[in-house]
């Protein structure tokens, strides 16, 4: 495969908001989401942006939800240091409780079972970070995490048309490498989000969100017959620092803020804006010890992300909906190496999405035809100033998405999508040109009662031009909603 | 309204301060050290006027936290290098003299400060290093590959420099790792009390016969391996090597169960309230061999007497505790049951500072190079 243009070089751009929320009508029309008239694709501060200040206005139903689900994601396209198959599982628990005017609560419980596949030499949870340190054994093996989540959410109105929230959340993994160092890994992950929600209008509300983030991976390489361990940790790609010991333990600090204003306003009937603009400071310090009781901070890393997006939807008829979509993210990454306080690595990327779609229910058959297109400019310039290399690149993508729902009866609607997307750039993997082909399908069924069985399948694969490799996700997902507990 | 409004964005205010407290980034880069060092041999073959020449396309090591780099000087005998990262480096420059072939010139320094701002610029003169004699090329110490602690494949190879016969009889391998605090001084090897000797001599074997005698003899570029025990070792571990054919082996006589290889001539032990056999620490250790004529091992071996001494140890931070005129660096030793071994870049280069002189090896090779 060609070496990878963007190596040791992975964004996340924005989840999109109905993969993180699982909207289950959403995943199963290939992700379709603003298009669609669907009282759970909201573009609400909460929708939009998890504000916890809405919920209590969002949410008018008390709910519970079990969500098991499976992922499992293979092929010869990935970068070095990824596994060759990942398997991903995982059951959540959802409950929502309307407490009247005391307010509403949002728990989330969950359980996350990961199996990572012959992964080379990395015991890093995730070496492409954009963190110009890591570290490796010398050994290809498998690595499984497993570790509860849990969240929990409240929000209540503090006067007439104010609503303040807080999140709680948790979550713990613990890692094992099945060969050579043993690498156990503890991530622990801690966050805490706040929110207020103002009603300007009658039809116009602002609310702000704060949220600050905590993460620790903790990594122990020890072999079990108390031989020596070497572990190596980059300095960039190409050089490292080796460490040799009976147990070698390491760790990456991540902070993370988050400071965003969202506006939702329904200005004509029938007409939805939503809006969430922001900026998230992060930084992670690599440490590692120093003569055994002391730690050393072997680098830093910082990252600046500001980010906007608005959400427009429109009610055209009672059968027909049009939404539209923009977006914009620009995030500066830098690392050092902070014993010397020398500038390691630098990289910038810039990202303008817009998008639009409609949907249309025919009033014939019980069927609706959903399809949503957008395109993405994206600017990348990387200097890795210790290993000389530099990258300066854009790429255009175009993502279009199609979806038909049918209505079999009262209790039971299926659905399937397929999107289709080209990637100038892939942000994910790296290469450039690189063709998505996804498939979707889902079904819904409502039991008496009202509580609700609902199911999705996707499966999509990854093909870069430039390589005959290609790879492949599929991922399933299972909900049962019951309307008490 | 005014009111709550403000409430509502005071903590925006609040947290875009603190955010605008992230640090600034480095304005120095890594990766962008210069180094520019003109290295001169002397050719001259006695101690009179140096003859320096240019190191035309000489070998240079350069080790440093980040591990080793080998490069050449150019025609004109310049090292330029750059886009280095940032680090403390020690270089070695070292090429065969242009007439002698049996002789190798070395320069060496150490603690080059490589940084982002300037050029590093230095001269280094080599001086011809000779021949004449005898040094340890290989200690293999830490075990083959296995899980159930097997390291009884331990050897130390011997290498004959010289353009002449050399002859081992009397002399003396010994490990050295007593002179500890609180009862010693200095640790391992280490000139206790500044009386010119080294100390902390654990086990000590001899080679037959006294010094002088012309009964054991190494041949110009032969090597001779002796064996902690000389069996072939891969009866026990699948991993590990075939001893039993090599040319000496340490035989502690005062010890009830060492094993004696009937084929293979023994050095003998010379400490009498030592019974256990000869065996060395998997990673960090000092290994002397000397020339036997002071064998009075309780009061220190002369340095006079140290034909080559080594100390490996598991990490470059470590502290050195061999005298520094025997030996003035640290060799770095592989990972205890990898099946790696250590040994000298190269043959003929003893320029006692073994960070520079050794490297790890990823098996061992008893007997060649």
């Amino acid at each position: 495969m060609r070496r990878s243009i963007l190596f040791l070089f992975t964004i996340v751009i924005s989840l999109n908001f109905c993969a993180e929320a699982q909207i289950f009508r959403s995943l199963g029309l290939s992700g379709i989401s603003y298009s669609l008239s669907d009282p759970e694709v909201r573009l609400t501060p909460f929708g939009l942006a998890r504000n916890p200040a809405t919920i209590v206005s969002d949410e008018q139903s008390t709910y519970l939800k079990i969500i098991p689900s499976y992922t499992s994601e293979q092929g010869e396209y990935r970068r070095l240091y990824d596994p060759e198959v990942v398997s991903l599982s995982s059951v959540n628990f959802r409950g929502l409780k309307t407490l009247g005017e005391k307010g509403t609560f949002l728990g989330e419980m969950g359980y996350v079972y990961e199996y990572r596949d012959q992964v080379y030499r990395s015991i890093m949870k995730d070496p492409y970070s954009g963190e110009s340190f890591f570290m490796t054994d010398t050994t290809k093996g498998n690595i499984s995490y497993n570790g509860p989540q849990m969240t929990g959410m409240y929000s209540w109105y503090l006067t007439d048309g104010l609503s303040a929230g807080f999140s709680v959340s948790y979550g713990i993994l613990s890692g094992l490498k099945s060969v050579y160092t043993y690498a156990k890994t503890i991530y622990r992950n801690a966050a805490l989000s706040g929110g207020l929600a103002y009603d300007l209008t009658d039809n116009t509300m602002v609310a702000v969100k704060l949220a600050y983030g905590d993460s620790q991976e903790s990594v122990e390489a020890s072999d079990v017959n108390l031989l020596d361990v070497e572990v190596w940790d980059f300095v960039g790609e190409t050089y490292t620092l080796r460490n040799r010991s009976q147990s070698i333990t390491q760790k990456v600090k991540r902070i993370q803020y988050e400071t965003s204003l969202q506006v939702y306003s329904t200005p004509v009937q029938g007409l939805e804006i939503g809006a969430n603009a922001g900026y998230s400071p992060k930084s992670a310090t690599f440490i590692t010890p120093y003569m055994s009781f002391d730690e050393l901070t072997l680098g830093y890393s910082q990252s600046a992300d500001i980010f906007g997006e608005v959400y427009g939807r429109y009610m055209i008829s009672e059968n027909s909906t049009a939404g539209a979509k923009v977006s914009y993210n620009h995030i500066n990454n830098w690392s050092k190496n902070n014993r010397n306080n020398l500038l390691v690595w630098e990289w910038n990327y810039s990202g303008l999405i817009a998008g639009a779609g409609t949907s249309y229910k025919l009033t014939e058959v019980p069927l609706l035809m959903a399809v949503e297109f957008e395109t993405a400019f994206r600017n990348i310039d990387s200097s890795k100033y210790i290993d000389r290399k530099s990258i300066t690149d854009n790429g255009a993508d175009i993502t279009l998405r199609t979806g038909l729902e049918y209505e079999v009866n009262s209790d039971l609607t299926v659905r399937g999508g397929y999107r289709f997307s080209q990637k100038g750039i892939d942000m994910q993997y790296g290469l450039k040109d690189v063709t998505q082909n996804q498939f979707s399908f889902g079904c819904d069924y409502y039991f008496r009662g009202g509580s609700i069985l609902q199911f999705c399948g996707k499966y999509s694969n990854l093909t870069p031009s430039s390589s005959g490799a290609s790879r492949s996700v599929w991922e399933g997902f299972c909900q049962i909603k019951l309307n008490t507990f | 309204m005014l009111k709550k409004l403000s409430k509502l964005f005071l903590p925006l205010a609040f947290l875009f301060v603190l955010a605008s407290c992230m640090e600034e980034p480095p304005v120095f880069k890594d990766g962008e050290g210069k180094l520019r060092i003109m290295a001169y041999g002397d050719t001259s073959l006695v101690d009179s006027i140096p003859d320096y020449i240019p190191m035309q396309n000489a070998k240079a090591i350069l080790t440093s936290e980040y591990g080793t780099l080998i490069r050449y000087t150019d025609n004109q005998g310049v090292l330029s290098l750059e886009s280095l990262p940032a680090a403390i480096y020690n270089i070695s420059i070292r090429m065969v003299h242009p007439t002698y072939s049996d002789r190798i010139l070395v320069g060496n320094i150490r603690g080059v400060e490589v940084n982002t701002e300037r050029v590093y610029i230095d001269s280094l003169f080599a001086i011809g290093i000779t021949n004449s004699g005898l040094a340890i090329s290989e200690i293999y110490a830490g075990g083959p590959i296995n899980n159930i602690f097997y390291f009884y494949d331990q050897y130390v190879e011997l290498y004959n420099y010289s353009d002449s016969i050399k002859y081992l009889d009397g002399m003396l391998i010994s490990r050295v790792s007593g002179n500890n605090p609180p009862d010693g001084d200095g640790g391992p090897g280490a000139d206790a009390g500044n009386d010119g000797d080294i100390d902390g001599f654990t086990y000590i074997f001899k080679f037959p016969g006294n010094p002088g005698e012309r009964n054991c003899p190494i041949n110009p570029g032969q090597y001779m391996v002796v064996a902690a025990k000389a069996i072939d070792h891969r009866q026990s571990v699948s991993t590990s090597i075939d001893l039993s054919r090599c040319d000496w082996e340490f035989y502690n006589q005062f010890s009830a169960t060492d094993f004696d290889n009937p084929n293979v001539p023994n050095l003998l032990n010379i400490r009498a309230d030592r019974t256990v056999d000869f065996l060395i620490n998997l990673v960090s250790d000092v290994i002397v061999l000397s020339s036997g004529v002071d064998t009075v091992w309780s009061d220190g071996i002369d340095i006079s007497n140290v034909i080559d001494g080594v100390q490996y140890a598991s990490t470059a931070t470590k502290i050195r505790t061999i005298d520094g005129r025997v030996e003035k660096g640290l060799a770095l030793s592989p990972p205890r049951y990898s099946g790696q071994s250590m040994r000298r870049r190269e043959p003929g280069g003893d320029t006692d500072d073994a960070t520079l002189d050794w490297e790890i090896i990823p098996a061992a090779t008893p007997g060649r190079h």
